[in-house]
């Protein structure tokens, strides 16, 4: 079954860690950007190799044009984040002035904060596509989101960072002792909340979250704007996951979030299925030496048999097209590599 | 000597474990529960969730280990009767839709109090061990990096006291951090950061990382490559080639681990259809760890 694209811009490639997300993404660009698209690449955190055979020396920063010598007609441009910069990336946007960002950029405890909120890694990523939309200068773009146990991580990212920094919360911190801005049962459960905390704290709290002020209103459109794409009709999501039970627990609890956020699935991807060698019992090897091939052939039958079960679960419990993609014997290390993914990816 | 995982295990009061998603930490830690329990020590079974959403339901009651999910909020209000110590009044303060804000977002507040109940736990269960499977990475960095920040913020008082108390736990001589690690670039990277990141932090103790998912030890002998080569043929063929390529990628692991100074300890990847048998195997292999 062919796997139509031509109405789709973004297609976002989701789903739990170590799935093999990163390298799947780039295996589709690499594909669609061999069809005649612009296409765009947006990833995080590439492992090296992967990194290498698009044509990056190390972890950049930056956006790049992939070429390929045996394959010039390629229009693909690759984008990496280095997770490190995300947290400035998220600050620069919104600081209201160069002193709140130098200030903010500064202090370590912010960092802290933000990070705890599990906001920023998945926010920058958001941020950036935002920014690419917007250019119009690629026909497709992949986004190999940040590996997420539930969806809600990434799609709620930007509206947690608003929420933490609510105006009504804010204002309390910012005039001290302004107790009286609010309703009798704040000012009551705040005060109580002080005695748990000691006044130090919140008087720390205050000063951090008065450096913070005026950045809300900036997440919170933000956070309407990721929505509006993740739902649009020429945006794609793709779930990849693997056949296994955690992981099958844990994509049914995906899928039902993004049922409840009316966002579509477009397609599953069961990903590094073990390939059926149906191999028969070699001749010519010595004793030893079979005995040892024939636990190798049983070992990995009862993988690809466990996998086949799973797959099965998948299928009736997510009703959206599924595809299969076995577990490759070479490493993602070239263009080459990538394009013949990509390729089953999409027949 | 080197001792074995199962003395290790059984001479501690808490265990983390964390690694990349997807690295068997939840199996692991359940296989480990199992471990102590046949050694005769009762084990306990912490979760936790950052953002409070429903975990994956994984079987843990099936398995008879007992299981608890931690959540910031109920744990808070725990640590709000004790100060508080009426019900009543504890309402009033946590049902208030701005203290409930300011608690989730408050910088590592959650991640205290997780640490402080984990903590309370091993202190009411002083023959148990308590086995903590964390979030991945980045949230394991934020939890352990947490309360040494909150050590800033808060210099006297009742909760300085609290703090103080997790960060020397943190680091006592009877906690211990597993890292978990599959043999692929990927999560080898991420744990190595992970470890680096963490030892910027402070003496933590570490056991050796488990890299799990490794190629089982298949009885019999291997035949020499050249031997291989040139006597399988079409699929025979491409089943060698496939496991040669994962033993590639194995070593190519252990080296970079071993490069970076960490021990290991080999799990093999396991055929079980279920993740309780999985969880059981795991522990039968930890017995020889």
């Amino acid at each position: 079954m062919n796997w139509d694209l031509a109405d789709k811009k973004i297609i976002l490639i989701g789903g739990p860690g170590g799935v093999g997300k990163t390298t799947l993404a780039a295996a589709l660009g690499v594909s669609l950007g061999l069809r005649g698209y612009r296409t765009l690449v947006l990833t995080v955190d590439p492992a090296r190799r992967l990194a290498q055979a698009l044509g990056f020396k190390d972890f950049e920063n930056s956006v790049k044009k992939v070429t390929a010598p045996e394959y010039p007609e390629l229009q693909l441009t690759a984008s990496m984040l280095d997770s490190e910069h995300y947290f400035d990336k998220v600050i620069e946007r919104f600081a209201r002035s160069p002193e709140q960002k130098k200030k903010i950029l500064e202090n370590r405890l912010y960092r802290t904060m933000v990070e705890s909120l599990g906001g920023s890694h998945e926010y920058a990523a958001m941020e950036r596509l935002l920014e690419f939309v917007s250019s119009d200068e690629y026909d497709k773009i992949i986004v190999d989101t940040p590996p997420t146990q539930n969806a809600l991580d990434l799609l709620q990212a930007p509206q947690r960072l608003a929420n933490f920094m609510d105006t009504s919360v804010l204002k309390w911190f910012q005039k001290k002792g302004g107790l009286v801005l609010f309703q009798r049962g704040t000012q009551m459960a705040m005060k109580a909340l002080q005695s748990i905390l000691g006044s130090e704290f919140l008087d720390n709290l205050a000063a951090v979250l008065g450096d913070l002020e005026g950045m809300q209103a900036g997440f919170r459109s933000r956070h309407l704007a990721v929505m509006e794409l993740f739902r649009n009709p020429s945006s794609a999501f793709v779930l990849v996951t693997q056949a296994s039970e955690a992981r099958f627990l844990e994509s049914v609890e995906f899928h039902k979030t993004l049922q409840n956020e009316k966002i579509a699935l477009e397609r599953l991807v069961l990903n590094r299925l073990e390939p059926d060698f149906q191999s028969q019992s070699p001749t010519g090897l010595e004793k030893e030496a079979l005995t040892w091939f024939s636990a190798l052939q049983k070992h990995f039958e009862e993988l690809r048999l466990v996998q086949q079960k799973w797959a099965e679960a998948f299928q009736s419990a997510i009703k959206v097209p599924m595809i299969r993609i076995e577990r490759k014997a070479t490493l993602m290390s070239d263009i080459h590599a990538l394009k013949e993914l990509g390729d089953e990816l999409i027949n | 000597m080197k001792s074995s995982y199962s003395e290790e295990i059984l001479s501690k009061k808490v265990v983390f474990f964390t690694g990349k998603g997807g690295v068997g930490k939840s199996a692991i830690a359940s296989a480990t529960a199992l471990l102590a329990q046949r050694h005769g020590k009762p084990a306990i079974l912490v979760s936790w969730n950052p953002f409070d959403q429903q975990a994956r339901p994984l079987p843990y009651q099936a398995l008879g280990i007992p299981h608890l999910l931690l959540n910031g909020m109920d744990c808070f209000r725990e640590y709000a009767l004790q100060i508080l110590k009426f019900e009543k009044v504890v309402d009033l303060v946590l049902d208030n839709k701005v203290v409930n804000t300011f608690i989730s977002a408050a910088p590592g507040l959650t991640e205290a109090i997780i640490a402080g109940k984990i903590w309370d736990l091993a202190g009411k269960n002083p023959d148990a061990v308590v086995l903590v499977d964390l979030p991945a990475s980045g949230h394991a960095l934020s939890f352990f990096s947490s309360p040494l920040g909150l050590r800033k913020l808060f210099r006297m008082g009742l909760v300085h006291r609290e703090i103080e108390r997790i960060c020397e736990m943190m680091l006592s001589p009877s906690t211990l951090i597993q890292l978990l690690s599959i043999p692929e670039e990927l999560s080898v990277t991420e744990t190595l950061e992970l470890k680096k990141k963490l030892l910027s932090l402070g003496e933590f103790n570490f056991s050796p990382l488990f890299l799990n998912q490794c190629l089982p030890n298949f009885p019999g002998t291997p035949p020499q490559k050249e031997m291989a080569e040139s006597t399988l043929s079409g699929n025979a063929k491409e089943l060698y080639n496939h496991y040669t390529t994962l033993l590639e990628q194995e070593s190519d692991a252990v080296a970079v681990l071993g490069q970076a100074g960490l021990e290991i300890r080999k799990l093999p990847r396991l055929s079980c259809p279920e993740w309780i048998t999985t969880v059981e195997a795991i522990s039968e292999a930890l017995e020889h760890s």
